[in-house]
């Protein structure tokens, strides 16, 4: 891993177009802003790490023909739709 | 024969019951899904016995099984935007992509991903999950408590 020293204001430059700023420094955190081209999505890793988790739950979880069956019901009998 | 995949006899086998291929579509996800970024090859199974579920079958290993619904049949106030990084991934669809929210069957409850759906451009059949900035859709939303 690169590790660089930044000062408040600084920012460092990867690839073609992505900046990352050094906005703010706090006693527990530090502010950054991030410039990147459209097609480049940009997100906290923990949100990337959850959905990785639910991925590998919801390929893996119990699914007995059973519990298929009433769920499919479900959606035949919208009636008892809980409201989110 | 893959531990699942498509058989000899053109079935192919999920963690839900075998389904023909002839009922199903390829989709491709170029980057796979996070925890699944080998998967690039999934099929899309709209079968009678899953009807109105969707089974998203990956042909590459690990082969994951998922289920899969059409979030409008869940919430109808459900309506993910699709964020330009990921509009341009699926090759700017002309108009809205297909959503499919991942279904997980634990022992107790169905809960629903809405906070990263799956989107598919139907003209290209290139798909990709989409992290939503919006942190109100929640990752496991209680569809139902059994």
């Amino acid at each position: 891993m690169l590790v660089v020293t930044r000062k408040r204001g600084e920012a460092i430059v990867i690839g073609d177009g992505i900046e990352v700023h050094v906005l703010r420094l706090g006693r527990d955190g530090v502010r950054i802003g991030i410039s990147a081209p459209p097609h480049i999505a940009v997100h906290r890793s923990e949100v990337r790490d959850q959905i990785r988790k639910a991925n590998a739950t919801a390929a893996t979880a119990s699914s007995t023909s059973a519990a298929l069956e009433q769920l499919r019901s479900r959606f035949t009998n919208p009636g008892k739709r809980r409201e989110g | 024969m893959t531990p699942s995949g498509i058989a000899p006899n053109g079935r192919i086998q999920t963690r839900f019951g075998d389904f023909d291929a002839v009922q199903t579509h390829v989709v491709t996800f170029p980057e796979g899904i996070p925890g699944f970024a080998e998967c690039r090859r999934f099929v899309l199974i709209q079968a009678d016995e899953l009807s109105p579920l969707t089974c998203l079958q990956s042909l590459d290993a690990p082969y994951p099984s998922f289920l899969a619904a059409d979030p409008s049949t869940l919430r109808e106030d459900y309506r993910p935007e699709l964020p330009v990084p990921d509009r341009a991934a699926l090759g700017d669809p002309a108009g809205s992509p297909l959503w499919l929210v991942l279904l997980t069957l634990a022992l107790h409850e169905v809960t629903a991903n809405l906070r990263a759906p799956i989107a598919i451009n139907p003209d290209t059949m290139i798909g990709r999950q989409v992290l939503l900035d919006d942190s109100s859709y929640p990752v496991s939303w209680p569809v139902e408590a059994r």
